[in-house]
């Protein structure tokens, strides 16, 4: 479970390599040595975590996705990819210190 | 750069992400079915480490994402470990090894390093036909030591066996050894028509329905937690149409079954992703096969098979593949044409 002030960055040391011509990209995980394929939908958002917090991260994704989800479908696609992205060691998640 | 609809793939890829990198011609074992005739001893013109680590670097930046490290005997190198810890900062890196130098501080050091996943080679089930295959006594024994090293230190291992006549009576009991010394995968390697293999071929290889036969047999009684993969056409995806290769010279070759028969370009001195588009390559590469099954690339991402072994049996580089049953078409596999390499 995630909290809307947490915030999520690329893990370090992960390199992603896009394959647009195949609709998808890879991940590579040093710390954990594997390598992931992501949909398009975990890809881009894998794209999206540059820092943001899970609120931003929301917003961004239903406005990237709003011709084919709307709110509450974007939320729970967001938070189940991000899940997975956290659990393969792709996306870092760090707990805001701020009150 | 190539783009859709032109020819060079199929799939088609703009640049390839994934590499074999075939360190050295170096190993100290003496395999009779060697496709690159490694020697003890290295070979003057073989890359030196700053070359390997300024390649790696360049296929890193042009999109490498996934590269398998392969010799001879990689870790016969004196610089192999620095060279392996330039790849795996940059990307997923697997191992093919002999193992029989492997103990418990080279595998502590190779898990520390980060390689993905470490592929052994076995030659027989047991001492009198792998040590025989290799020419070393005790080489068995040294290689599964090295695999139980591995797996102490949490390495996945898979164990390979190249198929042909001295072991193929000896794949189920292989497959149950591979299970036993801790591997989770169980690659079957059809016999490639290169370096030692090649002039010791009729000794070494079996037609095809025998090894259909010893094939259908291993999948009926796999142990249990073993991957079986094999490489027989359409199941050798992994190939021409998305591969690259650069053999110990710094040649791009596209595939490490082509070294004897290609190449795309000397890397010391022409940028990688130019040879890509050599135009060979991207022959190659379209999958522009005689005979290849209508559904073969919906189904398989590949057409047509392996391109070393059809040029070696029919000289053409659009022949089909003779180890796919659709086809073979009566070529007899045991019979390699003499054909200059």
């Amino acid at each position: 479970m995630f909290c809307p002030t947490d915030r999520f960055e690329r893990a370090a040391g992960v390199v992603l390599r896009p394959m647009p011509e195949w609709g998808r990209a890879y991940a590579y995980t040093p710390r954990r040595p594997a390598l992931t394929e992501l949909n398009t939908t975990t890809w881009l958002i894998a794209t999206l975590c540059d820092g943001a917090t899970l609120a931003e991260l929301e917003e961004e994704f239903a406005d990237a996705v709003r011709r084919v989800a709307g709110d509450n479908a974007a939320r729970d696609t967001l938070h189940r990819g991000l899940a997975m992205l956290v659990e393969a060691g792709i996306i870092a998640r760090t707990e805001d210190a701020a009150p | 750069m190539s783009t859709p609809g032109e020819v060079g793939g199929t799939p088609w890829m703009a640049r390839p992400m994934k590499l074999t990198l075939c360190l050295t011609a170096r190993c100290p074992l003496d395999c009779r079915a060697c496709y690159a005739d490694c020697g003890a001893r290295p070979a003057a013109d073989e890359l030196d480490t700053a070359t390997w680590l300024r390649l790696i670097d360049e296929l890193a930046a042009n999109g490498v994402i996934n590269m398998f490290v392969e010799g001879g005997e990689p870790l016969a190198r004196d610089d192999a470990e620095a060279i392996l810890a330039h790849a795996t900062a940059r990307m997923f890196t697997t191992l093919r090894t002999h193992a029989v130098t492997i103990d418990d501080a080279t595998a502590a050091r190779l898990a520390g390093l980060g390689i993905g996943r470490v592929y052994v080679d076995l030659m027989g089930a047991t001492a009198a036909t792998h040590d025989a295959m290799v020419g070393v006594p005790g080489s068995l024994d040294a290689a599964l030591a090295g695999i139980a090293a591995l797996r102490r230190h949490g390495v996945p291992v898979s164990v390979l066996v190249i198929l042909c006549r001295p072991n193929v009576a000896e794949l189920p009991a292989l497959a149950r050894l591979a299970a036993a010394a801790g591997a989770d995968e169980f690659g079957v390697l059809r016999l490639y028509p290169l370096g030692r293999a090649r002039r010791a071929w009729s000794a070494l290889a079996l037609a095809l329905d025998e090894q259909m036969a010893a094939l259908a047999e291993l999948a009926a009684d796999l142990p249990a937690g073993l991957r079986l993969m094999q490489s027989w056409h359409p199941n050798d995806a992994n190939c021409c149409w998305q591969n690259a290769a650069i053999d110990p010279y710094g040649h791009a070759i596209g595939c490490p079954y082509l070294r004897d028969y290609v190449d795309y370009g000397d890397l010391r001195t022409t940028p990688w992703l130019e040879t890509w588009n050599h135009p060979l390559y991207r022959r190659l590469r379209a999958g522009a096969v005689d005979g290849h099954c209508r559904d073969c690339a919906s189904s398989q991402l590949t057409r047509g098979g392996c391109r070393s072994t059809a040029y070696a049996f029919h000289g053409r580089w659009d022949a089909p593949d003779p180890f796919c049953v659709t086809m073979n078409k009566g070529t007899d596999l045991r019979v390699l044409p003499d054909r200059p390499v």
